[in-house]
């Protein structure tokens, strides 16, 4: 669902409409300079003997009419917008890869779209998590992937067994490592990149933790 | 044809967690030179044998007539190395002969044509064996030697590593620079080495091609020269350097046609003569044709023999050590 058809904004045409419907009424147009503040500053200072009093109550009343339904519709305007927002959030929850963790948000943002330069520093990013073993070695966030953006998986047999589609990239290990992983686990899946790229080879996630657990 | 292992992951998942280092100098060290290590960590041999080896092992010698007997053993090694399916494998050469001879740039001529990554270490005043094996770690500026940077930048697992003047190291307080040799030179040994700056990490330095240079090895202990493959490079003769001379100048117009059509297409055989009266060795050579036909093209492409100690003097004030 667009998100644009059921909550706008107030803009300056709402505005705009608002000032042509009290024209048509015969209203009073309030100084669009002056806020709230100046309408309750006004009738603060306008004396309740004066004469002139009698004048200004009417054309406050409709200001702060006025304002109320501006007020209003902003309200309403924003409500839906929040609706929408958060219809948009359960809908993305719903889906497969969609709810990350903020590491996860982190290294995902990092390596968007799985490109050749990104695999390059993927695999340095490896190497660091290499190197500092444990539970970094582990979660393998820089290879780790849940989110295919506009790329498609390929399941090369039927029998895969994959339950959820939470894989490693090995293309993103660096050869030593992919070699040792690979001997055990052999891919499960590609990534079907872009055209001329060449798909990536996928592992289980629970594969590689299985395999990693070994180093400890 | 398996790439042959080069190191163990295993011992490097953790590493730095596993040296309890809390120094950020460490740290850095350690992935600043693990991560080379790990990203070529998957070699294999370069330079197996082709036809266009061959032929470039052939130009070389003819290059090179003083080295015939090296370029002999290199071919049959190569042979070898085909028919066992990998590339020339840990050779221990050194070269022995008078200054001049070109034996450091017999070298790296030989590294070019095999298409193998080269390192060359100049071993004169070397007093410790740190510039090849490395420092020790607890050393706070402690560094890998020479093998270590080699392989970890290496895409494949046999380099030339050329030590130069290996008769001139000089020990200093009992340390002897050539001491890790004893372990690199030798096939097994060679096979788990560890650089002093990172003893956790073993390496496979098992394929690495070495070639030592010396002006006279009566210093070298027995046991160091004993893993050597010992040949006697002698001073080119006359003939065989106006022949080289010759060779040079028509290779150096075939690789530049414009300058062919404004030159000679032969040395005079004048200029020849008095090149090789000049020369000492042909390392050289090239460069001082190609100097000389600088000059000559501003000469309707005259080369005379004045030009060169015209070219001598040139080369001396600027301090290049020409002759």
């Amino acid at each position: 669902m667009n998100m644009h058809d059921v909550a706008t904004p107030l803009t300056p045409e709402d505005h705009a409409r608002a000032k042509r419907e009290m024209q048509m009424r015969g209203l009073p147009l309030p100084d669009e300079s002056a806020d709230i503040d100046e309408l309750i500053r006004t009738a603060m200072e306008t004396d309740k003997t004066d004469d002139d009093a009698t004048a200004a109550v009417p054309t406050l009343r409709e200001q702060l009419e006025w304002h109320r339904q501006m007020t209003h519709d902003a309200y309403e305007a924003l409500e839906r917008r929040v609706a929408g927002l958060e219809q948009g959030v359960r809908a993305r929850e719903r889906q497969p890869g969609k709810g990350k963790t903020s590491d996860d948000k982190r290294d995902g943002d990092s390596m968007h779209g799985w490109s050749d330069r990104k695999l390059v520093k993927a695999r340095e990013a490896v190497i660091g998590a290499l190197l500092e073993g444990g539970e970094r070695f582990e979660q393998m966030l820089p290879a780790h992937i849940q989110y295919y953006g506009s790329y498609a998986l390929d399941y090369p047999s039927e029998d895969q067994g994959i339950e959820k589609p939470d894989f490693i990239v090995y293309d993103a290990l660096p050869e030593v490592l992919r070699h040792a992983f690979m001997e055990r686990f052999p891919p499960v899946a590609s990534l079907i990149r872009d055209e001329g790229s060449t798909p990536l080879s996928l592992a289980r996630f629970d594969d590689w933790q299985a395999f990693a657990r070994t180093f400890a | 044809m398996q790439s042959p292992d080069f190191l163990d992951v295993r011992e490097l998942v953790g590493i730095s967690k596993r040296i309890g280092s809390s120094d950020k100098d460490d740290s850095q060290r350690y992935t600043r030179w693990l991560t080379p290590l790990i990203q070529h960590a998957v070699k294999d041999f370069g330079t197996p044998r082709t036809d266009a080896l061959d032929v470039a092992l052939d130009r070389l010698a003819q290059d090179h007539p003083n080295f015939d007997t090296v370029i002999g053993w290199v071919e049959a090694e190569l042979g070898f190395a085909k028919a066992a399916g990998h590339g020339l494998d840990f050779q221990r050469i050194l070269l022995v002969g008078p200054a001049g001879t070109g034996k450091t740039t017999f070298c790296l001529e030989l590294a070019k044509v095999l298409g193998l990554p080269a390192e060359v270490v100049a071993m004169n005043n070397r007093q410790t064996h740190a510039f090849l094996g490395g420092s020790e770690a607890y050393w706070g500026n402690t560094q890998p030697g020479a093998v270590f940077k080699l392989l970890a930048h290496s895409p494949v697992i046999n380099p030339i590593l050329v030590l130069d003047e290996i008769d001139k190291t000089s020990s200093y307080h009992g340390y002897d620079p050539l001491a890790s040799l004893y372990t690199l030179l030798e096939r097994r040994t060679a096979e788990q080495f560890a650089d002093a700056s990172f003893p956790e990490v073993h390496i496979n330095a098992a394929h690495i091609n070495w070639i030592a240079t010396a002006n006279d090895i009566g210093e070298l202990s027995t046991p160091l020269r004993s893993r050597f493959n010992v040949f006697e490079i002698r001073p080119l003769h006359e003939d065989e350097m106006a022949e080289l001379v010759g060779r040079m100048y028509g290779r150096l117009l075939d690789e530049h046609p414009a300058v062919r059509t404004l030159m000679e297409p032969v040395l005079p055989e004048a200029v020849v003569g008095e090149l090789v009266a000049v020369l000492e060795s042909g390392r050289d050579v090239d460069r001082l044709l190609r100097m000389m036909v600088g000059r000559a093209l501003s000469n309707d492409g005259q080369i005379t023999s004045a030009m060169i100690p015209e070219m001598k003097h040139e080369r001396a004030s600027t301090r290049m050590g020409f002759v």
